[in-house]
């Protein structure tokens, strides 16, 4: 009874929430290799790849948006949410007169995406061959890709990676790192975030943490080098029992211990320094914290 | 679970506990009881504050005293110790507006004003003075982003 009497309420709810959210429907030609520009302040966006010449966009533009377009030439796309009467993507933090924006996009498996969000968490999925570029604020950043060169600027939203990032520069202020699948080349760096990567070999990886505690996980390839820094974070590394490299670990006052060589502590006084040759010490590998633990193991 | 994982979850109990139920009431009531037991021993002269609440109040004075002195003595001792802090207190210090910001810029600062406390013990530190300068990175960046927030 109590059902029928809110029943034209609700209907009248449904009704206003189906008119406030345009339904997006675009479409436009574009090349393998094109690069992708996409912009939301909140919602959600999604992109996924597939084996075709042409983006596809759907979803639902929130109340209050300017009507979406896909700009540029097939070689060079844009898609930005922006708040009808706004200057562009400047001032999103007045997002409220805008209503969450949902982006459903399609587009070439190789193309390259530069993508800024704000709060919308982003998902990523079978892209291959195309560099990424990712900012985002609060947002949830999920990406599962090949690429050559994946970067990725968060605040406080959380990285995780899939795939393979020959090169990955990842960096976050509170927001944690998951990247599993890191190439030759990386960059992490955070302030108070967790991270937990693997991969490799690795030409050059550096680690920045100040109080997000770290796991670290893979291979130094020949004449490689691994730089971490912690302050208060803690440090777990995993290397393999075949590495080669010459390896210096140093913590002012946190605990070193290492499944390679032999810790030394000064007589008198806090902390501890190792100094090590692994294999035929082609690589180096450099840790230095000042108050969190580290930890050196062997991987068998 | 790991070593790092037990102490992240020691770390995490090391907040601040609210006792479930106002202890003061029987605290009060205990100290009225005392009251009324001296005041029925003595019903001809009665002090004006009874012992147990003397020493509290003398152990509060004290405290305040204290606490007065300390913070006097560290805003004496604060210009010649901020050249060693180097630049703890930064004039720069902002608050961005956007909520989703502001967090972050807290955060930052705490970690620069860490970093300089680490820096004054371990002065020859690469790793911290690195640290620092990302840590100044990512604040200009943040406030890049504060500008476009508007």
């Amino acid at each position: 009874m109590k059902t029928t009497r809110y029943l034209p309420l609700l209907l009248c709810f449904c009704i206003g929430q189906a008119l406030a959210d345009t339904p997006i429907q675009l479409r436009h030609d574009a090349t393998p290799t094109a690069r992708i520009s996409i912009g939301n302040i909140a919602g959600t966006v999604s992109v996924n790849a597939w084996d075709r010449n042409e983006v596809q966009v759907t979803g639902r533009l929130g109340d209050g948006a300017k009507p979406l377009a896909i700009a540029g030439s097939n070689g060079d796309l844009e898609i930005k949410v922006e708040p009808q009467g706004g200057s562009g993507w400047f001032n999103w933090g007045g997002d409220s007169r805008m209503a969450p924006t949902t982006l459903e996009l399609h587009v070439p498996r190789a193309a390259s995406l530069d993508v800024n969000v704000v709060s919308a968490p982003l998902v990523i999925d079978g892209m291959d061959g195309g560099s990424i570029q990712i900012n985002t604020v609060s947002g949830k950043a999920r990406i599962n890709a090949r690429t050559p060169s994946l970067k990725v600027d968060s605040v406080s939203g959380n990285i995780e990676q899939a795939g393979h990032a020959e090169q990955a520069a990842l960096q976050t202020v509170s927001g944690d790192i998951l990247a599993p699948a890191l190439g030759r080349e990386v960059e992490l760096q955070t302030i108070s975030g967790r991270i937990q990567a693997h991969g490799g070999p690795w030409r050059k990886l550096t680690l920045s943490t100040v109080s997000g505690d770290v796991q670290l996980g893979g291979a130094l390839a020949s004449a490689g080098s691994i730089g971490i820094d912690s302050m208060s974070g803690n440090v777990q590394l995993q290397l393999p029992a075949n590495t080669s490299a010459s390896l210096h670990a140093s913590s002012f006052s946190g605990d070193l211990r290492s499944d390679f060589g032999t810790a030394k502590k000064p007589e008198h006084g806090p902390g501890s320094s190792l100094d090590a040759r692994l294999g035929d010490g082609d690589g180096r590998i450099n840790i230095e914290t000042f108050s969190g633990d580290l930890r050196v193991r062997r991987q068998d | 679970m790991n070593e790092f994982e037990w102490r992240r979850q020691l770390r995490d109990l090391r907040q601040p506990l609210a006792p479930r139920r106002d202890l003061w009431d029987a605290i009060d009531a205990a100290l009225d009881d005392v009251e009324r037991t001296q005041a029925a021993a003595n019903p001809v002269w009665r002090e004006p504050w009874p012992a147990p609440r003397r020493r509290w109040l003398a152990a509060a004075l004290a405290a305040s005293l204290l606490l007065a002195g300390g913070i006097g003595w560290r805003v004496l001792q604060a210009p010649t110790a901020a050249p060693l802090a180097g630049n703890t207190t930064s004039p720069t210090r902002w608050k961005p507006s956007d909520p989703r910001l502001a967090g972050a810029a807290v955060e930052l600062d705490a970690a620069q004003m860490e970093l300089h406390l680490a820096l004054q013990q371990a002065p020859h530190s690469p790793a911290l003075q690195r640290l620092l300068d990302r840590t100044e990175q990512q604040q200009a960046q943040l406030r890049q982003l504060a500008i476009q927030a508007g």
